[in-house]
Formats: structure tokens, sequence, C-alpha cells
């Protein structure tokens, strides 16, 4: 679950050579790397009421947060103050309707705080916000699954709807609601770790019809899920901040 | 849907409270989201303007239908229409977010177009960026008083201000055009000859003059002195082969007086290869 069968050294790192010198320069010591993963059925399709689908939106919160706790506690074995370059991937099993968590990152010694913090960031990504006044508190993360009961994108002859083009209300109110839920969790989280803000927030949105196997284990009967989430490292501002080294150079060139 | 400004008549109720006390509303402490790298977060910061919240807009469109003659080059308006209409619906209510959090303006702002296979005259348009604000003040808002908009990075953000210029908005012109299909005694004619397909040719050539023109004509509408990082997409979005959207899309920026600045590159050797 956590890796804590494998030999404990020498270590292993997925950082490169500019993170490691990040790393070092922040007087950073990565400590191998911790992983962690957990498997989770859902509750099979709950009555489709529109609205949020709280049993599916608390399973996917729940996954994120025990893979999280666990990668925390095994970087606290090592001895690490906090957990650099965190990935989690959160996929459908095949051929089953079970969802798998999977999350891995470097624990790394140094740069203490009062709690061990976790960042999506690489070391230097760290080593800017450091130079530039903030640090990274821990990973914070929004989920929602939003059920649409009744909504109209077939064909009606009457109104003229196959000709026209025209907004479907309904499902654009339906996917405006798991957006606000899930950045909702997400403002929620960061204030509740005392930060200043979220940087490096990723956003994935999709729609699930009652075609899908995935619909179906969410909800019974005719409609569409909204499926929504984001993530971010949550940051605080440090008074003064520290000083640039010399010769680091942001680059110029395009975003992720 | 035209956006007036201050307007918030799309916003959820829940948006509006979340986005108040993003602002430091309701007794708690400001907070900031963003989708900006830390790269983007440290240059936006450098170019005096502060990060303030993640902002999205979202509309599903139900496109609709258009006759056309197969044997015909034409641009199909209603589908011209739906492609625009949509785009700026979820534009409009991501600048109502943006106004609400009192921004300056939107970066990294990206439009992006989901098609799904349940529904396949349907389309999500979902427009996503960060809000902004300039720390010393001034005056930001496009000509209509809106947040300005701009699909620029970070990084590229701070390299315009610091050029001298600053973005205006985002600029954009679509048009979906059928391209005729050949008749048999053309194909026929044709066959074993290296020739010029003039009517596909004349086709591509006017449904991207359209989109280049009208994205420019929206340049000229908002006052601005240029375009930036303009680019023509182009898509069939699960239409049949012989329809096409060609989306022109940019930033339009303007100077700004005794704003020009003199930036001297260094030259630097990476320790990574590019990947």
């Amino acid at each position: 679950m956590d890796g804590r069968l494998r030999p404990p050294s020498p270590w292993a790192s997925p950082l490169d050579s500019a993170d490691f010198l990040a790393a070092r320069s922040l007087g950073l010591e990565p400590m191998d790397q911790v992983i962690a993963t957990g498997v989770y059925l859902p509750l099979w399709g709950g009555p489709g009421v529109s609205g949020e689908v709280q049993s599916t939106s608390e399973l996917v919160r729940l996954g994120w947060r025990n893979t999280v706790e666990r990668m925390k506690s095994a970087a606290r074995e090592k001895g690490a103050d906090g957990i650099v370059g965190v990935k989690i991937v959160r996929r459908r099993l095949p051929e089953t309707l079970a969802t798998e968590f999977f999350g891995y990152g470097t624990p790394v010694r140094g740069m203490r705080g009062p709690e061990l913090w976790t960042t999506f960031e690489k070391p230097s990504g760290v080593k800017i916000l450091r130079d530039h006044g903030y640090e990274p508190l821990s990973v914070v993360f929004g989920y929602c699954a939003w059920f649409q009961s009744t909504w109209n994108f077939k064909p009606n002859w009457d109104t003229g709807r196959l000709w026209a083009s025209q907004e479907i209300p309904q499902a654009s109110g339906a996917m405006r609601g798991a957006k606000e839920r899930a950045l909702g969790a997400i403002d929620e989280a960061a204030r509740a770790a005392g930060a200043h803000g979220v940087v490096g927030m990723v956003v994935r949105s999709e729609f699930l019809t009652m075609h899908s196997e995935e619909a179906k284990a969410v909800v019974i009967g005719d409609g569409l899920v909204a499926d929504f989430e984001a993530h971010g490292t949550a940051v605080r501002a440090v008074y003064g901040g520290g000083e640039a080294a010399t010769g680091f150079v942001v680059p110029l060139h395009e975003r992720r | 849907m035209p956006y007036v400004p201050g307007q918030e008549e799309g916003l959820p109720e829940a948006a509006r409270r979340r986005l108040t006390t993003m602002r430091g509303g309701g007794g708690q402490k400001p907070l900031f989201t963003s989708d900006l790298s830390i790269n983007e977060f440290v240059l936006v910061r450098e170019a005096g303007f502060e990060p303030l919240g993640l902002v999205m807009g979202s509309s599903i469109y139900h496109i609709g239908f258009q006759w056309r003659s197969i044997y015909q080059n034409q641009e199909l308006e209603v589908l011209t229409q739906a492609m625009y209409e949509a785009r700026e619906l979820a534009m409009t209510r991501m600048e109502e977010e943006a106004d609400l959090l009192g921004a300056d303006g939107v970066v990294g702002l990206r439009l992006e177009v989901t098609q799904y296979q349940w529904g396949a005259a349907m389309a999500e348009f979902m427009a996503i960026g960060t809000a902004i604000k300039h720390r010393g003040g001034g005056n930001y808002r496009t000509v209509d008083n809106k947040p300005f908009t701009s699909d620029l990075s970070g990084q590229d953000f701070w390299t315009l201000t610091k050029a001298g210029y600053r973005p205006v908005s985002l600029v954009m012109g679509t048009c979906v055009y059928h391209v005729a299909h050949q008749g048999l005694r053309q194909s026929l004619q044709q066959v074993g000859r290296n020739v010029e397909m003039a009517n596909y040719t004349q086709a591509l050539y006017d449904a991207r003059e359209l989109a280049l023109s009208r994205m420019q004509a929206e340049a000229e509408r908002q006052q601005a002195d240029g375009i930036v990082g303009a680019q023509v997409k182009e898509s069939s979005h699960g239409w049949d082969s012989h329809v096409i959207e060609y989306f022109a899309v940019g930033t339009a920026v303007t100077a700004v007086e005794d704003g020009a600045s003199s930036i001297t590159p260094t030259l630097t050797l990476s320790l990574n290869d590019p990947k």
C-alpha cells in the first residue's frame, strides 16, 4: 500500500538534474519515493434525483484523502519534512466499476514546517516560490458528480430543436453546479491549511450519460452526470521571502 | 448574450458566494486560486499584477442544422453563428466571474470545445483563465469597460508588458464552411494527372480569410494596435468530411504610453535537453 516492503536504500528519485540541483540549493535532501494506492467500489446506482450525487462525490474525496494521508504517513516514517512532485492518478479499473487511486511523490528532508507539507510542484517550482516569498503547504483537491435528470437534447420536432442552435440550459447548469461544489471544496481546504492562495490548478470536466457503465454506477435514471475535478497546491506568503539564487533562470517558453 | 459590465445574471448563487468570499467578504481572509504554473505566477506578479482567482464559464450548446448544396462552396452561417455564440456565452460567464472578483483582466485564457459521442449535435464550450488585478491601480479595462482577456501565458504576458504593450482583449473570428464535392466529369478529367483542386483551394482560402477578417474586425472595435499570438485552428468537430471550421484567435494589444522598456535577452544553456 505504501511501499514499505522495499529495502530502505539506496534511494531512487525521479527528479532530473535541474530539479535535483534546485532541491539541494534549498537544502532539501531527497529520500527515495513514496507510493500509495487504494481501490474503491461505489454504491451501485442511487436514486436519480437532480443535484450532487453525494455517495459518488464522497467516495472520490475519500479515495483522494486516503491516498494523500498514506503518502504522508510513509514520508513521516522516512523522517521527511515534505513531499515534492506529488502525482495522483484516478482511473476506472477495466471490466469493473471499481476506481483506483494511485499516488506517488519524492519525500524530502529540510524546510521543516509545523506539519509535513506536500506539493504537486517539483523542487525547481518550490525554489522559485521560496525565492519570491511563498512556500507550499499542501495539495488540495475538489470533486463533484452532479446528476441532471431532465434535459432536452433529443430532436424535438415541435420546437424545431433539431434545426435551431441554442444552449441546453439544464446541461450547462449541471456543469456549473458541479464546478461550484468542487472549487468551493478547494477554497475550503486551502483556508483550513492556512493558505493565502492556490497555484498550479488543474481542472478536468466531462459529461457521462446513462449509456455508460460509469454513469449507471452513479445513479439509476435517465439523464446525465457532470463530473468535475480540480486540484492544486495551496501556498502561504512568507514575510520577506528569500534571495534569488545567482543565475537562476525563469524560462520564457510555453506554459505546461 | 452580449456582455454588460457588472452583470451577474449568468452566475449561480453558489458562485457569487464563493467569489465574494475569495475577495475577503463575509469576514474571511482573501484567498486566490490560479491555474498559472509557478513560473507564470511569479512573472505575472513581477509584471505588477496579483492573481485573484480561477475563473470559468461554460455552455452546453445544441448546434443547429443547415441545408447545403453538395456542389457549392458556401459558408454555413447557422453553424458559424452557433460556434461563435456558444464561445461568447462561455466567455461572458467567465468575465462575469472576473468582474465579481474586481479583476482588471484575465490571463492564460483557454477556450475549449468538447464533443461527446452521445450528443453528436451538441458541444461543451468552456472558457477558463486566471483573473488578475494590478497592484498600483489604473485602468486596464477594455473600451466596453470589460476586464481585459488574453490567451497569453504568464511568460508572454510579462514579456509583452516589458516591451511596452498591454493586452486589450481576446479576439476571435470563426467560419464554418462547406467545401463543394467534385462532379463526376471533373473527377474524370483529373484521373492520372497532377492538378490543383481549385474549388478546394478557393474554399479553404475563403474560409480562413473570413475567420481572420472577423478576428481583425473585433480587434479594431477594441481600438487595438495589433494582435499577437494569432493562430488559425482547423477542426471538423465530427461534421461530415466537407464541412470545416476555421477558428482564428489571438490577443489584441495596444502600446502603453511611456511603457516601452528594453529587454536584454541573455543566452543560457539549459542543463536539460528538450523532450
